[in-house]
């Protein structure tokens, strides 16, 4: 953004700045991330592991570019997830959790521990289940005591395969909450991602970067953040606007992705 | 117009999406003692909503003075003013659509956006409004008092209500002879309204506690030393300001 210098006594006040605990509306993103066997096949470089790659994506991401997106800087809670075997385990984030939840305020993560690798297999439907679930409690346990939700809740799965048991009994849900208006959901394909069974998971919403560095996964998270704050629309116009602002006026996916 | 101000600023988050300022804003002079405030904010996913927006807000221009003239200086005869005044701009932006030269693309949402208004004939002050926005008072000590507030109803806070011949109108009518200066601001200025949650022993944790910040005061102080508009918006629009939310800001400034 343009650096404009203030005309005299027109400030914004940090120190009025609430901490994310404190404040009264919150937005919940949850990451869903593929931490199965194949993660440690070479990724965009011969001498790297894929999981390595996303490894230091998150690490970046978490201490970096998510903080320069407001929705998350100011009143964010995002909940990590990695799934491998039949089982999803919810991550340990740097910073303060809040109480009985999985969910982390954005604001005070500044390190990240580097996700291990696994031999185990890919079980979509455990962690798109989980996901829904924790969005649910979480929403639950905030409306319960007062506070509302500044936006939609918004879930990313980043997968580099497919899953290894039935999806369907997830997406029926998944689905219902999406025409419900209580989430939205992006898959990212990445390495061996299987695109068929992607596009059947998220029809509107999967991107396949497989041509391009993990990172970028990641930046794609900040920047569909930052697309969707301030819309209220059906599933489909919401999912438009983030593939609209991917491709259209001049900006190239690639140059999207770069958060230009 | 002397003591009055009204600007747009772009959001971060649609300079990134490659949209144009969707928010539109104007005040006018509806007789030498009384001002008209107007907002307007173009819904986000709605492809034409900048001109929606605009469109709003002209057609408040070309019929609040012809309103005006029927209105009275009391509670009821203001809320008539508002009640009049939006049913006839929500009926002319409806058909405005397939008729006007920049609408003949598209439906009716398509072009949606918000409407808010406010009547200042001091020291009566009067909003109407379909959709969110919010009304920041100060008095002379530099206090500021949250009028109307940007709470809105819905799962989620950024549901909101659009111009058409149906929506609920929000109407609030003041008589104050504390206040010295108004901010009439879309949604795009709402995280400069601190909102906190208190404990409550009896009933649980609520929303109770509202704080304008200091930052009213000084849009009010750059108003007031006739700052020209584009100075305020390019700076509303800079990253001290835009990393709260990043969406567009409109807002209607008077003072007295």
């Amino acid at each position: 953004m343009p650096v404009a210098p203030a005309p005299a006594g027109l400030r914004a006040y940090e120190d009025e700045i609430l901490a994310p605990e404190d404040q009264a509306t919150r937005n919940l993103v949850v990451i869903l991330i593929d931490n199965s066997g194949s993660m440690t096949e070479a990724g965009s470089s011969p001498n790297r592991t894929r999981l390595a790659e996303l490894n230091d994506a998150l690490r970046s991401f978490l201490t970096g570019t998510m903080h320069d997106v407001p929705q998350l800087e100011m009143n964010g809670e995002i909940a990590i997830a990695a799934f491998a075997y039949r089982r999803v385990d919810w991550l340990a984030l740097d910073g303060k959790q809040a109480p009985g939840s999985p969910f982390y305020y954005a604001r005070y993560i500044r390190s990240f521990t580097p996700l291990e690798s696994t031999n185990g297999k890919t079980p979509m439907d455990l962690a798109i289940d989980a996901g829904l679930q924790a969005i649910e409690n979480r929403k639950r346990s905030l409306a319960a005591t007062g506070y509302v939700h500044e936006s939609r809740p918004v879930m990313f799965l980043l997968t580099d395969g497919e899953s290894s048991a039935d999806v369907s009994n997830a997406l029926v849900k998944l689905r219902a909450a999406e025409e419900a208006k209580k989430v939205l959901f992006f898959a990212l394909g990445v390495g061996n991602a299987n695109d068929g069974e992607m596009q059947k998971i998220a029809p509107d919403s999967y991107y396949s970067l497989k041509d391009q560095p993990i990172e970028n996964c990641l930046r794609f998270v900040s920047g569909s953040i930052g697309v969707l704050s301030g819309l209220d629309d059906t599933p489909t116009a919401m999912y438009a606007a983030v593939r609209s602002a991917n491709t259209q006026t001049n900006l190239s996916a690639e140059a999207f992705l770069k958060g230009s | 117009m002397p003591n009055a101000l009204s600007l747009t600023a772009i959001g971060s988050s649609h300079v990134q999406r490659g949209v144009p300022c969707q928010d539109s804003s104007s005040t006018l002079a509806l007789d030498p003692a009384t001002h008209l405030m107007v907002v307007a904010d173009g819904a986000g996913s709605a492809e034409y909503s900048h001109i929606g927006s605009r469109r709003a807000v002209e057609l408040v221009s070309a019929f609040a003075v012809e309103h005006w003239r029927q209105a009275t200086l009391s509670p009821e005869g203001l809320r008539l003013f508002l009640q009049g005044l939006l049913s006839h701009v929500a009926h002319e932006f409806q058909i405005s659509v397939g008729n006007d030269s920049r609408m003949m693309d598209g439906r009716l949402s398509d072009y949606s956006t918000t409407l808010a208004l406010t009547v200042v004939s001091w020291p009566w002050i009067a909003y109407g409004g379909i959709g969110d926005a919010f009304l920041v008072g100060a008095d002379p000590d530099d206090q500021l008092h949250l009028l109307v507030s940007p709470v809105k109803e819905g799962e989620f806070r950024n549901e909101t209500e659009f111009l058409n011949a149906g929506a609920t109108v929000n109407y609030r009518i003041f008589l104050d002879n504390t206040l010295s200066g108004l901010v009439l601001s879309t949604d795009g200025l709402e995280k400069f309204i601190e909102e906190r949650v208190v404990e409550d022993p009896v009933q649980g944790r609520r929303p109770v506690m509202w704080a304008p910040s200091r930052t009213f005061v000084g849009l009010l102080a750059a108003a007031q030393q006739n700052t020209p508009p584009a100075e305020i918006s390019a700076a509303l629009s800079g990253d001290e300001f835009q990393k709260r939310k990043g969406d567009d800001i409109g807002v209607s400034v008077v003072w007295r």
